[in-house]
């Protein structure tokens, strides 16, 4: 896998975070509610498209196939998903650990650019 | 009840059928043109209309295409009907929203394949309005160039139709296809400068 791997979207995420364990396509729906406080509910065609993207990339695989029942296939994280996922976490740490070093330091007071105008003048 | 409508852009498409449910008509069916409705509840359902980019050669094959409505089912929506490469979905309002594509880089990638599918199609009506052209030029080729009125009087000008329509068809076509380049570049610069 490339050292520098891009960001990730929120559903790819989401998705790689749901399926630690087997898991279908609407119990990642529900897992990602849940996880995101409702806030991110995936659509059935964006989870189509990704699921597909990421079978491609080989970062999940088919658990099983229940041909009988409606919730068919159950997909699982494979070991390429996972190293995959913890970059991408290590990413996020330094991105939210920057943020909260810049917003710590003391009060945050920003430099107002004073009266332009005034400034001009003289 | 029955009501015929071609629509090129699917967002309007949707809007038109939720605003039909809201009066109380819920869409079943689709044929050419023909959507055919029931009377429901008013407002009971939210539609969408989708091309879903499914996996193989276009994706049409039997057992994707049901797979796919499966997948979609299983969330709680119902598969109301297909056209081509085109199907509508519903859900009950009251179990929620209800859209399939809810980011910005799926409705892309919904876009292009909307504007790959009216790119050929655009060209295959061209191909089709060229060829008609050059038939109808043949078949009444001596009377357009002498100027007779036989061409008209004697009904030879409706096949002329043919041609035309096609050319119609394509150029609403390319025009739509470049309506989504236009979406498309916005849904990008939103990615980048929310």
């Amino acid at each position: 896998m490339a050292e520098k791997q891009a960001a990730m979207t929120e559903a790819v995420y989401y998705i790689l975070l749901s399926l630690e364990t087997p898991n279908h396509g609407y119990g990642i729906i529900q897992n990602t509610l849940k996880l995101t406080g409702g806030r991110l509910e995936l659509g059935a065609g964006t989870l189509y498209g990704a699921i597909n993207t990421l079978l491609d990339r080989q970062w999940i695989r088919l658990y099983s196939e229940d041909k009988a029942s409606r919730k068919k296939k159950q997909y699982i994280l494979t070991q390429e998903g996972l190293s995959a996922l913890q970059q991408e976490v290590r990413r996020l740490d330094e991105l939210v650990e920057n943020g909260r070093h810049m917003l710590a330091v003391g009060s945050v007071e920003l430099e107002v650019p004073g009266d332009i105008g005034s400034l001009q003048m003289t | 009840m029955r009501k015929f409508r071609l629509y090129y852009d699917k967002e309007k498409e949707e809007a038109w059928l939720n605003e039909m449910c809201r009066q109380g008509w819920a869409m079943t069916k689709f044929f050419l043109g023909v959507f055919q409705f029931m009377p429901c509840e008013p407002g009971k359902y939210t539609y969408q209309v989708d091309m879903p980019g499914l996996p193989g050669t276009f994706g049409m094959h039997s057992g994707i295409k049901k797979e796919y409505i499966d997948f979609v089912e299983a969330t709680g929506a119902e598969y109301v009907c297909s056209w081509g490469f085109w199907l509508i979905f519903r859900k009950e309002t009251e179990q929620g929203d209800f859209k399939l594509y809810t980011d910005k880089e799926s409705r892309i990638k919904l876009y292009r394949r909307i504007r790959f599918l009216f790119l050929a199609f655009a060209l295959l009506e061209l191909g089709l309005c060229i060829f008609n052209s050059y038939n109808v030029w043949d078949a009444s080729g001596g009377f357009l160039a002498s100027g007779s009125w036989s061409f008209w009087l004697d009904g030879g000008f409706l096949l002329a139709i043919v041609p035309v329509a096609a050319c119609l068809a394509a150029c609403s076509l390319f025009f739509m296809a470049a309506r989504l380049t236009r979406k498309i570049r916005h849904l990008k610069q939103e990615k980048f400068f929310p």
